[in-house]
């Protein structure tokens, strides 16, 4: 049986490329996912986790600490805290991936999920 | 048609692999861990496995909470603590070598940064939650103490001995000695990290996400999570590291009688140092220098002298005001990006 000669490439295969490539560019071209929710580390201990997409209405937490978090559609935050300064309040809100928000006097950390666009943060 | 299907699974595989490659590989797998220290959220991110990452985070942590041990001014155990409080201690030979190469920097920064302000700075009590302006005699008689002649350190018996009245502060150099102390566990694993403690960043190998390692200085107007630009970095030519420090007088302050006082003293007067500076940033290869360099550079502001100090250490700065005008010294210039052009311009950068 004799072979036809071949080119390297037919078109069914220039087809499936270009598909293939289209696919690719729509993907790079879809925004980065929203911060999908938060989590809430005591003493390095998770222990409250905040899945933004099942909030429906705004609700607050009071932790075992005595710290109260508010939680609404899309943002996390200090609502109150029984530490002496007050510092964990007064960074508001958090809506972005990656932003945090500390209590050092006790030790908790609120921390949206994902990749903020930057490694590190100075200042 | 065999030959089709074979083509057809070799031209999706090499393109799943890219896809693959674009979307993990560039992320990266890491490590998050947190953590406090030195009144300060110490975070890690260690790119390796989490049962690898957990390790080295426990030794990081460690590292970190040993530096604070040997130099918290607050903290009644720790060696710095005993040697304020008697004048005269024996203390360990890590802490020997930590208050040895403060003092060296101190010298090499004509006295403007210096470990022996700690009587100025316990009048002003920035440390506590009630700081307040001191009296002028009281400041007077403080700044008398400071003087890096007040500090004798006897290296062989491990001894310091300080002048009467002379306490150490070594809050402008901690975050930097604790980054270093982070560095040397780092160096005995092959991985990329980034270690932050309080606005001290610690990046450690090749940057993962991209070409350079990307660091967002904070907004000295806004609240912790504001950035406004972002800086740009990979390790020196012979280095494995890079350091980068802040200091802004937004960091401590409180009011009183309508007056506004920040925690940035002078040791020359004993004040908050009066400058149209808001913060600085400064990057460099080694954590205590950087540190203390960051302060400096506040205190003294942007001119040849600071120009040449920073050439000392091989060290580059941004240099942020009041007016929201940033001044960059040329190794950062290709470095910086703007991203908050409403509040903030480049200045020209002329001394």
């Amino acid at each position: 049986m004799k072979h036809k000669p071949r080119r390297f490439l037919r078109p069914a295969d220039l087809l499936v490329t270009a598909l293939l490539l289209l696919l690719a560019a729509a993907l790079l071209l879809i925004p980065k996912k929203e911060a999908s929710g938060a989590d809430v580390i005591v003493d390095g201990e998770t222990v409250l986790e905040i899945d933004f997409t099942t909030v429906r209405e705004a609700y607050t937490v009071e932790l075992e600490n005595g710290i109260v978090i508010s939680v609404s559609d899309r943002a996390v935050g200090f609502a109150s805290s029984p530490c002496p300064n007050g510092l964990c309040v007064r960074t508001g809100m958090l809506t972005d991936a990656g932003d945090t928000a500390a209590c050092v006097p006790l030790k908790t950390v609120i921390r949206v999920r994902g990749r903020s666009r930057a490694d590190a943060v100075t200042g | 048609m065999r030959q089709i299907t074979i083509r057809i699974t070799a031209v999706l595989t090499v393109l799943s692999l890219a896809l693959c490659g674009l979307f993990t590989g560039c992320a990266g797998r890491y490590y998050e861990g947190t953590s406090f220290a030195m009144g300060s959220v110490l975070t890690a991110r260690l790119y390796t496995s989490d049962e690898k990452g957990t390790e080295i985070f426990g030794e990081l942590s460690e590292a970190v909470a040993d530096t604070d041990k040997m130099i918290s001014a607050t903290d009644s155990a720790s060696e710095l603590f005993r040697l304020n409080d008697a004048g005269f201690a024996k203390l360990s030979r890590r802490a020997i070598g930590l208050l040895k190469d403060s003092l060296t920097v101190c010298h090499i920064l004509d006295g403007k940064t210096d470990v022996t302000i700690g009587a100025v700075s316990e009048l002003w009590g920035f440390s506590t939650d009630s700081p307040s302006k001191p009296s002028e005699e009281a400041l007077a008689g403080a700044l008398k103490t400071v003087g890096t002649d007040n500090v004798s350190v006897y290296e062989e018996e491990k001894l310091v001995q300080l002048q009467e009245g002379t306490k150490l502060d070594l809050g402008a150099f901690g975050k930097g000695a604790a980054a270093d102390s982070a560095y040397d566990i780092l160096r005995s694993y092959d991985l990329s990290a980034v270690v932050t403690l309080g606005g001290t960043v610690l990046l450690y190998g090749r940057p993962v996400s991209g070409r350079t390692w990307k660091v967002a200085v904070r907004d000295p107007f806004g609240t912790e999570n504001d950035t406004f630009g972002t800086l740009s970095l990979t390790p020196g030519e012979n280095d494995d590291a890079v350091f980068v420090s802040t200091s802004g007088s937004y960091e401590k302050q409180f009011t009183e009688n309508g007056m506004t006082y920040h925690h940035i003293l002078s040791p020359e007067t004993g004040m908050p140092v009066q400058t149209d500076l808001v913060s600085v940033t400064v990057v460099a290869n080694a954590g205590l220098n950087c540190d203390a360099l960051s302060t400096y550079c506040f205190i003294n502001g942007f001119n040849d002298e600071t120009l040449a100090k920073l050439a000392v250490f091989k060290a580059e700065a941004l240099f942020v005001y009041k007016d929201g005008a940033c001044r960059l010294t040329d190794g950062l210039k290709d470095s910086f990006r703007l991203t908050d052009t409403g509040h903030f311009r480049l200045a020209d950068h002329e001394a």
